[in-house]
């Protein structure tokens, strides 16, 4: 077990990768990598839960970092369905070009 | 112990900025499939053996492999590359930025929402110092069991154990819900996906080249 | 009869007829005309009875507790200290008169009735409005609250609405309804707050001052009771002291509710347009009684006229003045129900006439008595009118007398009553007209007015009988006519039996001076604090009254039938000299009354509200378009942020969750 001290620096990691991650859903065009990138965010976020439950002793982090794997799984397999829909009745895979919310 | 965490620690970091920052699709794929695996290592490390093992078997086996074939499927040499000074991108970082460092600081100092805390040189919440309570396996002053079990009997039990016992008692109410919501997910998929599965023919050739090739093997 | 005996006996009289509404306009259409027939004409049977078990148990009673107030359930209650308003009913010599006349003569227009909409496809709509009629009538006169009483009052005027505008697809009738109900309203309207006036100074229970209990302000606000109960009304009533303006006020007011729902000047106008509705509905309503309401309500406030002898004289006055003002006018008309309405305005007159100069039961005897001949008068028109094919105008008709022989002869019966010779007009209009010598303001003046209206009377009466029933038939309807069915005669005998005999019956014990009615009614009208009915003329200036009454009565009859049954007299060249000319065309164009309210009342009204349309609704519409301009220009302000890309969004996300950590972490007191 690694000791106390490493604790701030999994939560530096787990933030450093939740923020990249929100930077490449800002910068990046293509939805596929934005959604890798969300993914990303979720990792950083178990990887959080994970080192508190790991330095609190309790292991309720870690079931809650199971259902947000869950829920990641689910959310990924929707979101690529939908994403492969938008690509079969022919438009381009450019966020900024899917812009139908617009007012 | 500790160089290995800050090691998985940093390739991770490392990987992570291949995923955000590649100019290909499946390259930036790739990228997070080292990701997703670099942090099971972690949470190994970190004494949580289930979520090492789910983290590898669902996010780095199913999930990424769904990207992997997605991105195979649609586009594969898809390239995209970011436009490093878009307005977005340089709010991005500083809002980002701003986060990083704020979350980093809070992290420094400890934090807490019960200020008596401040400033200890243990990690505290709700004012119990964990040190003790692992130290003694005293619960009584824990009602809710917010701390779990204590260290040695995570050792004697095991972690998936513990973690089951979690997940099937306190949070079996989640868990149902949650397998709720993966029935759900699949449905809502497989309606969405329910005509055409690939998009019109781009190139009407490609299909008859490929039966070709399978006939009569590549030249 | 004690307290929940008569409690018994109102609730069933009030319900029956309720019922009969609800089953006529609820089953009606669907069981057909027999069930309508059948259940309308039952119900107000029943009533009827119940009424007569009431009339034998306030007979029978001892003197003196021959008057019940009972409750049948408290309705409203807001606390002890606030209002507290139940159902109370009287059970009095005045209500079970009123109730006799409600019910008898109903149950006899009902049977009329059924013969007379016998080919009208709404006779579901008519029973039940008729029934509803004879509910809120009756509801009007037990009323023992004042809240009670104007829920009556108001329903009344709600039934007549519904009747007069029965035949609702004629513009006639529905423009006839509004009016009479726009018109009642008024009177409702002064009724109110009349009532509002009483509520706040004669409801008020007072505590009772001792040496020991102090009566200081904060104790007399605490201690006092609120009661509408009309009984603890008019006890209170002498509190406010005789003739203050309180009270004159308030009288005045309450006589204004009762001109416009009895058609005394100037609130009469409705009264001959509401002979738009069927005529059952003339006889019931605007004959024998929801026209007599306003007689009723001074009645049963006489205790509030006695103490306010101004109001009781004007009272007086426009009661006289309309009674000879209808008179005038009922010489000239051509529609035989128009006739018939300006004579029941006029005896009304006579009868607030009556109750104005204090001579209540005189008052209430005549309207007993017309009821019965007016009735009779409207159902026999009603028989001429079916005969001769819905023709209304006299000068179409004639020769009826030898072709309608029973109708003619009732009619004659009526006539005479109705002129006051022989039979029921007589008694009644004499002896009020008697009280008219010694009593009321200026004392004999309206009295000899009075006479006047007696002549007028017996010639319009006369007039009418001759122009329609005598002479040669003068149109091919009249020539056809022929006599009703049975359902619709033997009514009319009924009632011309009534007025016949009804008279002679109730004077019967002294040939002048106080009759049956008097004796019945007196002690309503009196109270502990002293009589309050007018001073009988002594008997020497009874008799000499009744004969110079007759007179005229015979004078005015005579005329009449020189005119217009003998034909040996022409009036024409009389009333063809210069300055008497204009009186036909006045007399026939009603007083030019419609004119002058139209152009003083309805014409300023419309126009005002076409000012304030073209002024105001483009003010108003600039209001609101600025509004919506401004929540419109408001709303695309924001939708620029709406650019549908998913990275603004995300922008926005991730900026607000940094903003957002960063203000928690600092309000938390982390160093930053």
């Amino acid at each position: 077990m690694p000791s106390q001290a490493m604790f701030p620096w999994l939560l530096l990691t787990a933030s450093f990768l939740f923020t990249l991650g929100a930077l490449g859903v800002l910068i990046r065009r293509n939805p596929l990598v934005v959604f890798m990138c969300i993914e990303l965010m979720l990792n950083a976020v178990n990887l959080a839960l994970v080192g508190y439950s790991s330095y609190l002793n309790s292991e309720e982090g870690q079931v809650f970092a199971f259902m947000v794997i869950v829920v990641a799984a689910a959310e990924v397999v929707v979101g690529l369905g939908l994403l492969t829909r938008v690509f079969s009745i022919g438009r381009e895979l450019d966020v900024d070009d899917l812009d139908e919310m617009k007012q | 112990m500790n160089v290995l965490l800050v090691i998985l620690l940093i390739l991770a970091a490392i990987s992570a900025l291949g995923v955000v920052f590649s100019a290909q699709t499946i390259y930036s794929a790739l990228s997070l499939v080292l990701t997703v695996g670099l942090l099971a290592a972690v949470f190994l490390v970190l004494n949580a053996q289930f979520l090492f093992v789910v983290q590898l078997i669902v996010y780095a086996g199913a999930v990424m492999v769904l990207f992997v074939f997605i991105i195979a499927l649609l586009d594969p040499a898809a390239e995209d590359r970011p436009r490093l000074l878009d307005l977005r991108l340089i709010l991005g970082v500083l809002a980002v930025a701003g986060l990083c460092t704020a979350v980093f600081i809070a992290a420094r100092n400890d934090v807490t929402y019960d200020t008596s805390c401040t400033g200890q040189a243990v990690t505290c919440m709700h004012g119990y110092t964990v040190g003790s309570l692992a130290a003694t396996g005293d619960t009584t002053a824990d009602p809710f069991h917010t701390f779990g079990f204590p260290q040695n009997a995570v050792d004697q039990a095991g972690n998936v154990q513990t973690v089951a016992n979690q997940l099937f008692h306190t949070y079996v109410l989640p868990f149902e819900i949650t397998s709720l919501l993966l029935l759900v997910a699949a449905i809502g998929a497989v309606y969405l996906t329910r005509r055409a599965a690939v998009g019109p023919k781009r190139d009407p050739q490609a299909d008859q080249r490929w039966k070709d090739d399978l006939v009569e093997g590549p030249d | 009869m004690n307290a929940s005996t008569a409690a018994l006996l109102a609730g069933l009289v009030l319900l029956f007829p309720l019922l009969g509404s609800a089953l006529c306009g609820l089953l009606g259409p669907v069981l057909g005309r027999r069930f309508v027939n059948l259940a309308g004409t039952l119900s107000i049977g029943a009533a009827f009875a119940v009424t007569l078990v009431i009339f034998a148990q306030v007979l029978g009673a001892a003197s003196g507790h021959q008057s019940i107030t009972a409750t049948l359930w408290n309705w409203l209650d807001l606390g002890p200290g606030n209002l507290n308003v139940s159902v109370d009913v009287t059970v009095d010599q005045l209500s079970v008169l009123m109730l006799l006349v409600i019910t008898g003569v109903g149950l006899l227009i009902h049977v009329y009735s059924v013969g007379y909409m016998e080919h009208d496809p709404g006779v579901a709509r008519f029973f039940s409005y008729m029934n509803f009629f004879i509910f809120s009538m009756a509801l009007l006169v037990l009323a023992a609250n004042l809240v009670i009483l104007i829920s009556g009052w108001a329903a009344v005027a709600l039934s007549s609405y519904l009747l007069i505008g029965f035949w609702y697809e004629r513009e006639s009738a529905v423009l006839a309804s509004r009016k009479a109900m726009i018109t009642q309203v008024i009177g409702d309207v002064a009724l109110v707050i009349a009532a509002f006036l009483i509520f706040v100074n004669l409801t008020k229970v007072f505590p009772t001052c001792s040496p020991d209990v102090v009566c200081g302000l904060p104790a007399y606000f605490t201690q006092h009771l609120y009661t509408l109960s009309l009984p603890q009304i008019f006890a209170n009533a002498s509190s406010l002291g005789a003739g203050s303006p309180l009270i004159t006020l308030i009288c005045i007011l309450l006589a204004v509710g009762a001109f416009a729902k009895s058609a005394q000047f100037p609130l009469h106008t409705w009264l001959p347009d509401a002979m738009e509705g069927p005529t059952p509905v003339s006889a019931l309503i605007h004959a024998a009684t929801m026209v007599t309401a306003g007689v009723y309500l001074i009645a049963r406030f006489h205790a509030l006229f006695d103490l306010a002898p101004i109001a009781s004289g004007m009272v007086a006055c426009v009661g006289m003045g309309t009674a000879v003002m209808a008179g005038f006018i009922a010489l000239s008309q051509v529609d035989i129900k128009r006739v018939i309405a300006y004579s029941t305005m006029s005896q009304i007159g006579l009868m607030i006439f009556a109750v104005g100069i204090g001579a209540y039961a005189a008052g209430m005897y005549q309207f007993l008595l017309h009821a019965f001949f007016k009735a009779l008068l409207f159902l026999a028109a009603g028989n001429v009118i079916h005969a001769v094919h819905d023709e209304q105008d006299i000068r179409e008709m004639g020769g009826l007398d030898s072709r309608m022989r029973v109708t003619a002869w009732c009619f004659l019966v009526g006539s005479l009553a109705l002129a006051g010779f022989l039979f029921a007009g007589m008694f009644s209009k004499e002896d009020l007209l008697g009280f008219g010598l010694i009593n009321g303001p200026g004392a004999p003046a309206l009295y000899i007015v009075g006479i006047v209206v007696n002549i007028l009377t017996g010639l319009y009466a006369f007039r009418l009988y001759g122009t329609a029933f005598r002479g040669e038939p003068r149109s091919e309807a009249a020539r056809n006519a022929h006599e009703s069915k049975a359902v619709m005669l033997w009514p009319v005998v009924i009632l011309a039996g009534l007025s016949a005999l009804a008279g002679w019956i109730l004077q019967w014990p002294v040939a002048f001076g106080p009759h049956l009615i008097d004796a019945f009614l007196n002690p309503v009208f009196t109270s502990p604090a002293g009589s309050h009915i007018a001073k009988e003329p002594g008997l020497g200036l009874g008799v000499i009254g009744f004969v110079i009454g007759l007179t005229c009565s015979l004078i005015g009859i005579a005329i009449a039938l020189r005119i217009w049954v003998r034909r040996d007299l022409d009036p024409s060249r009389a009333l063809a000299r210069p300055g008497l000319r204009v009186l036909p065309r006045l007399s026939f164009n009603k007083l030019y009354f419609d004119e002058l309210y139209d152009s003083l009342l309805v014409r300023p009204t419309r126009a005002l509200a076409r000012g304030l349309r073209r002024a105001g609704d483009p003010v108003m519409d600039s209001w609101i378009k600025g509004i919506s301009g401004v929540a419109t220009d408001f709303s695309s302000a924001f939708r620029s942020v709406q650019t549908g890309l998913i990275r603004d969004y995300a922008s926005y996300m991730v900026l607000f969750v940094v903003v957002f950590t960063v203000a928690v972490m600092i309000a938390a007191g982390m160093a930053k």
